[in-house]
């Protein structure tokens, strides 16, 4: 996933993508999916993409706030 | 229908009756209190963004303050990014006063911006150098303006912010940091930005903050996510200033009930002692 473009947030948004293994392989089978629909101006992932952010935030909340000041 | 209940049970005592109409408003308050939690909390139609998590802010709980630190960064993230779309009107220079700057720093600050004031004696505004008790000046001149210079959005006032999304904090940190490119299939037009966190995941604010934007004079190292957090800080001490004295009140009227509370306990059963503890005997 694209993460945050932040210097803290964007790495442990990357270790915590481990843990979300299942919503991620989901939004990668919907972009396969969608990438076959050449003619679908509407198709999209937007739902898994927000099912993964979710999932990785639970993760991310404790840890980032734990490296700020 | 209360009425029909008194004629149609008008061969119970009343106490019965009077038990029974209990039961019944018990059942009509229960019914209320349910309705009341239902209609209060936000029901949203379409979930087409993501809930921002819980954030462990210093402030969270009610025995924790406002960290005035961060309000202070939050304070110069906002003068320096933020200020340049957002106004901040309800918050004038004096209530940072021995809240993140001494009067002098507040002064100092204040003296140099630019103030339209008036009338004069002739009746024409003029300007002068803004006063310890200014406001913030507004980025722009009416709403108007605002939408022609930010393709047609409204940046809103920050003053009351916090308080008027929801998840207040969280929410205001997790847009901030949140910006990433968008996920396959869904398509952005240029003058909008794509942030799961935002209702509808489509913002027209370019994300305003990067990596070392900001210098603070406290040399705290300033991560997009840092300035985030003490700009969402700042803007929840502006929505209640009175945050940190609510709390103290708060502590102060609970240990004082709570002491108040042994003298009272002791003295209830003094005053019942002899009433709890006679004896009626009947003499012939
Ligand atoms: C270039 C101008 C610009 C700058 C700089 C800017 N914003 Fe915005 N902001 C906007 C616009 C425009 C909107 C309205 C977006 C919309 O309605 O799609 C907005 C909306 C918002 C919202 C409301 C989002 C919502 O839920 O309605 C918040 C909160 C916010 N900005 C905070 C900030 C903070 C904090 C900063 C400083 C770090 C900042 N903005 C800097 C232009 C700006």
């Amino acid at each position: 996933m694209e993460t945050s473009e932040c210097s803290i947030k964007g790495p442990i948004q990357k270790e915590c993508a481990s843990g979300c293994g299942k919503t991620w392989a989901a939004y990668e089978a919907c972009s396969e999916r969608i990438s076959k629909l050449v003619d679908d101006e509407k198709a999209n992932c937007l739902g898994q993409f927000l099912e993964h952010v979710q999932c990785i935030d639970k993760c991310v909340a404790p840890k980032l706030f734990a490296q700020l000041n | 229908m209360i009425i029909n209940q008194l004629i149609t049970t008008n061969s119970d005592s009343f106490v019965i009756v009077f038990a029974k109409l209990l039961g019944k408003l018990a059942l009509v308050g229960t019914g209320l209190v349910g309705t009341a939690i239902a209609t209060t909390s936000t029901t949203l139609l379409s979930d087409d963004f993501v809930q921002p998590p819980a954030y462990p802010w210093n402030h969270r709980f009610p025995w924790q303050s406002f960290d005035h630190a961060s309000i202070r960064r939050g304070h110069q993230v906002y003068t320096q990014v933020c200020s340049t779309c957002h106004s901040l009107n309800l918050i004038s220079y004096r209530h940072l006063a021995d809240v993140a700057y001494t009067p002098d720093e507040l002064k100092a600050m204040a003296g140099e911006t630019m103030v339209q004031d008036g009338p004069d004696s002739e009746g024409d505004m003029y300007e002068r150098k803004g006063l310890i008790t200014d406001f913030h000046p507004k980025p722009y001149e009416n709403a108007n303006a605002a939408r022609f210079s930010n393709n047609g959005a409204l940046p809103p006032d920050l003053s009351l912010v916090i308080k008027a999304r929801g998840r207040h904090e969280d929410y205001v940190f997790s847009l901030l940091t949140g910006y990433v490119e968008p996920p396959a299939g869904v398509k952005i037009v240029s003058g909008q930005y794509f942030n799961p966190y935002f209702p509808g995941t489509k913002i027209a604010m370019a994300p305003p903050l990067s990596n070392g934007m900001v210098e603070f004079d406290d040399g705290t190292e300033n991560s997009m996510s840092q300035m985030s957090k003490d700009v969402s800080t700042f803007l929840a001490w502006a929505s209640e200033p009175e945050h940190d004295e609510r709390k103290k009140l708060g502590m102060k009227i609970i240990l004082g009930l709570g002491l108040i509370a042994l003298p009272m306990f002791y003295w209830k059963r003094l005053k019942w002692s002899t009433i709890k503890s006679r004896k009626i005997s009947f003499k012939e």
